[in-house]
Formats: C-alpha cells, structure tokens, sequence
C-alpha cells in the first residue's frame, strides 16, 4: 500500500460516487474534492468505502473538512493510521 | 470580515463604506433565530424569520440609513421591477437584495444544483453586468443581468434594502452598552442551537419509529451555515478586547475550534443516518454536550472583557 495506489483510489471512488466519470481521468492528488461536487453527504460516503477498504476507522475528533480536502491529505491520513495499527 | 451572517454581512458592506466599525452589528447573531420544518429539519431560513429585528438593530446603532423597497405584499415579478428600478436610479448606491444561489456561478457548491436564498449587495451595473459582492462568500465580480433575474424570480423567499452610507453615523458606546445587555439576558435556553439539536437528537433516541436516525442527515443538512453565526462571539470579543488593547488571539483561537467542532458534529450526523452506523448516537449526544459546555465557556468570556470595557467606554450606559 503506497500514496499512489490510495490516492487512486479516492479519485475512483470520487468519480464513481459523484457520477462523473471523467473525474477519474480530471483530478489529481492535489484537486479540491469539494470543487469536485463532494458535498458532506457524497464525503461521509466517501468515508465509510475508505474505512472498509483499508480497514480502519475515523473517530468523530478527525471528521473535520479540512482532513479531507484532496485525495492526497485522504492518503497521508489513511498511511498515518494504518502505520499506527502496525505498530500496535 | 468573518462569514457570519449573509443579511447582516451584507448590511456591513455599507458601513465599511461609511468607514464605520461593523462589529457591533453582530450582538446577539449567536443566537440568530432558524427554524424546524415539521420533519425535524434545522433551517436558517423560513419565512417567518424576516429581517425587521436585525434593521432596528442596524438604525439603534447606526442612524436611518437602510430602506426596504422589497413589498412582501407584492409578488415575484412587481418586486423585479422595483428592483432594477432602484439599481437604476441609485447606481452609486448599494443595493442588498436577497438572491436564490441556485443561479449564481461563483458558488459551485450551489450553481445549478441546490436552491437556497441568500444575501448579496449589487453595487452597480457594467453593461449588461451587475457588480456583487458577497461578503459572506468573500467574493466579488461581475455576474449576468439575467443569472440575477433568474435568481431574483426563483428565490424561494425574498427582500431588499437600498442603503445610503452617508446617512450612517458611528456606533455610541452606550448604545452597544444596552443592546449587549438586553441581548446578554435574553437566553434562549432550549431555542439555542445546541438545545435544538439535542432535542432532535434524544427524538431519534427515543423515537426511532417517527424519527428515524436515517433522517439525521437531512435534519442537520444546514448545520454549517447556522454554526457560522457563532463567528459573530469573536467579532464583539475582538470589538471589546481592541479598545482595551488586550489580545483576542487565544479566545479566536478556540473558537474556531468550536465551530469546527460543528462540522464534526454534522459529519457525524450524517455518518449516524448510513446504514449499519446507527448505533453511533450516543457520540452524537456527547458531542452536543461538549459543544453546549464550549459555548457557554464563550459566551461568559464574552461577558468577561465586556464587563471590563464598559465602565472604561460606556460609562453613560
């Protein structure tokens, strides 16, 4: 598991929950998921797909905007707490 | 100026252009009425919130220098017309009008996907152009004649004000005196934000069957803009602590992280409604409870620098 293959992955998760596929081709790891048309309801989806993928869980103190702004902030959030749960 | 409120935002275009200190403006925008759909839905808008008690406010302060020329006896299209023929006869002047954003291109959030009414100042025209501002959004720029017509008609609700900045005068101490305490003792204890959500929260708890918690999501689908007006704390703090010429570093600080706080809230509202996450509730609770506790915090600092300002500035009061 590395940056690239999760922020592929949000950015195909992005695409398929907003129904634009051509975002999957449009943004990139640094694109403003809200300029995208995420809004909070698409975002929390966007969530829970990332929380069963990589199996972990945000705590309600993380479900703040600004921690999911691009694909990329996603990705470092995702490693951060994956590297966490290894340690343990 | 801090997206607090777009009505009053919109009112504070025309003080800055006055060169008159907004911030008192603000008392009281904390507690700023919003309203419960019978389903249980937090709205800022409704039309029986109309903004006649935020205008009294605005004249105690600062003078006569606001007039409504929207006739909510008229309809949609008479009120048109009354306003392109204000614009037009006052083009030097400010005009706030409230808008449906539904048609306005610079918020992409809404633009042709969500209908919500909204407060903008139209200062001028360039052509076929209005120049808006929209302070609440922190933008400004040219929009089409008819992208505002077609926001005027479509606004679910409606109003407008002509303002005349030269009118204004500056804001007496002793008057920001009486209406933070008039303000200050009116608690709307259950009515307050935090006392409504609980209240929608524990109906869910305690009555799934009529308030499922899949109707979460819709019932705090505004709690964004409505946790925005807690702004309004910072403003009068910084207002008071400036002529005592203490810092407000530290109090803006941890509001900000109060309101944060709110959109966590709403996160987790949202994450409660999904399927399977149901028994996240509880969380939910204890979050209104720590908000409830912050504010309260908030609200007696407020009063805090207040209390030493006032026999320093308003000594009449």
């Amino acid at each position: 598991m590395n940056e690239l293959d999760i922020v592929q992955f949000v950015i195909e998760r992005v695409a398929d929950l907003t129904s634009r596929p051509e975002l999957a081709e449009e943004l990139n790891g640094d694109s403003s998921l809200e300029d995208a048309g995420v809004d909070s309801v698409l975002l929390v989806n966007l969530m829970i797909q990332i929380e069963q993928q990589y199996d972990i869980f945000f705590e309600d103190d993380e479900l703040l905007q600004e921690n999911f702004a691009t694909a990329r902030v996603i990705s470092q959030r995702i490693l951060a707490k994956r590297a966490a749960i290894t340690e343990v | 100026m801090k997206q607090a409120h777009c009505f009053l935002n919109g009112l504070g275009y025309g003080l800055e252009q006055a060169g008159w200190d907004e911030r008192p403006l603000y008392i009281g925008a904390w507690d700023a009425p919003f309203s419960v759909t019978e389903e249980g839905k937090l709205s800022y808008y409704s039309a029986d919130i109309m903004p006649s008690e935020y205008l009294r406010l605005f004249t105690r302060l600062y003078g006569e220098g606001a007039v409504e020329w929207y006739d909510y006896r008229n309809g949609k299209l008479d009120n048109l017309k009354m306003f392109l023929e204000v614009l037009r006869r006052n083009q030097d002047l400010p005009v706030l009008v409230q808008l449906d954003l539904f048609h306005m291109p610079y918020q992409k959030r809404t633009f042709q996907t969500m209908h919500q009414p909204h407060f903008v100042i139209v200062h001028g025209i360039r052509g076929d152009q209005f120049v808006v501002y929209d302070r609440y959004f922190g933008w400004e720029g040219l929009v089409a004649m008819s992208q505002v017509q077609d926001a005027f008609l479509s606004n679910e609700l409606g109003g407008g004000l002509l303002l005349h900045p030269e009118w204004l005068h500056a804001p007496d101490s002793s008057e920001v005196a009486k209406i933070f305490e008039e303000t200050i003792e009116t608690d709307p204890g259950e009515r307050s934000l935090t006392g409504m959500v609980r209240r929608r929260v524990m109906q869910t708890v305690e009555s799934p069957d009529i308030y499922p918690p899949g109707s979460l999501k819709d019932a705090f689908a505004q709690l964004g803009i409505l946790s925005k007006r807690k702004y309004s704390y910072g403003l009068l703090y910084q207002y008071f602590s400036e002529a005592l010429t203490q810092s407000a570093e530290l109090y803006l600080e941890r509001l900000e992280g109060f309101i944060r706080m709110w959109g966590a809230l709403a996160f987790l509202a949202i994450r409660t409604s999904m399927p399977g996450r149901n028994g996240e509730i509880g969380l939910l609770v204890d979050k209104v409870e720590q908000l409830h506790r912050t504010e309260q915090q908030l609200k007696e600092e407020l009063i805090d620098v207040y209390r030493r300002w006032k026999p320093r500035f308003a000594n009449g009061a």
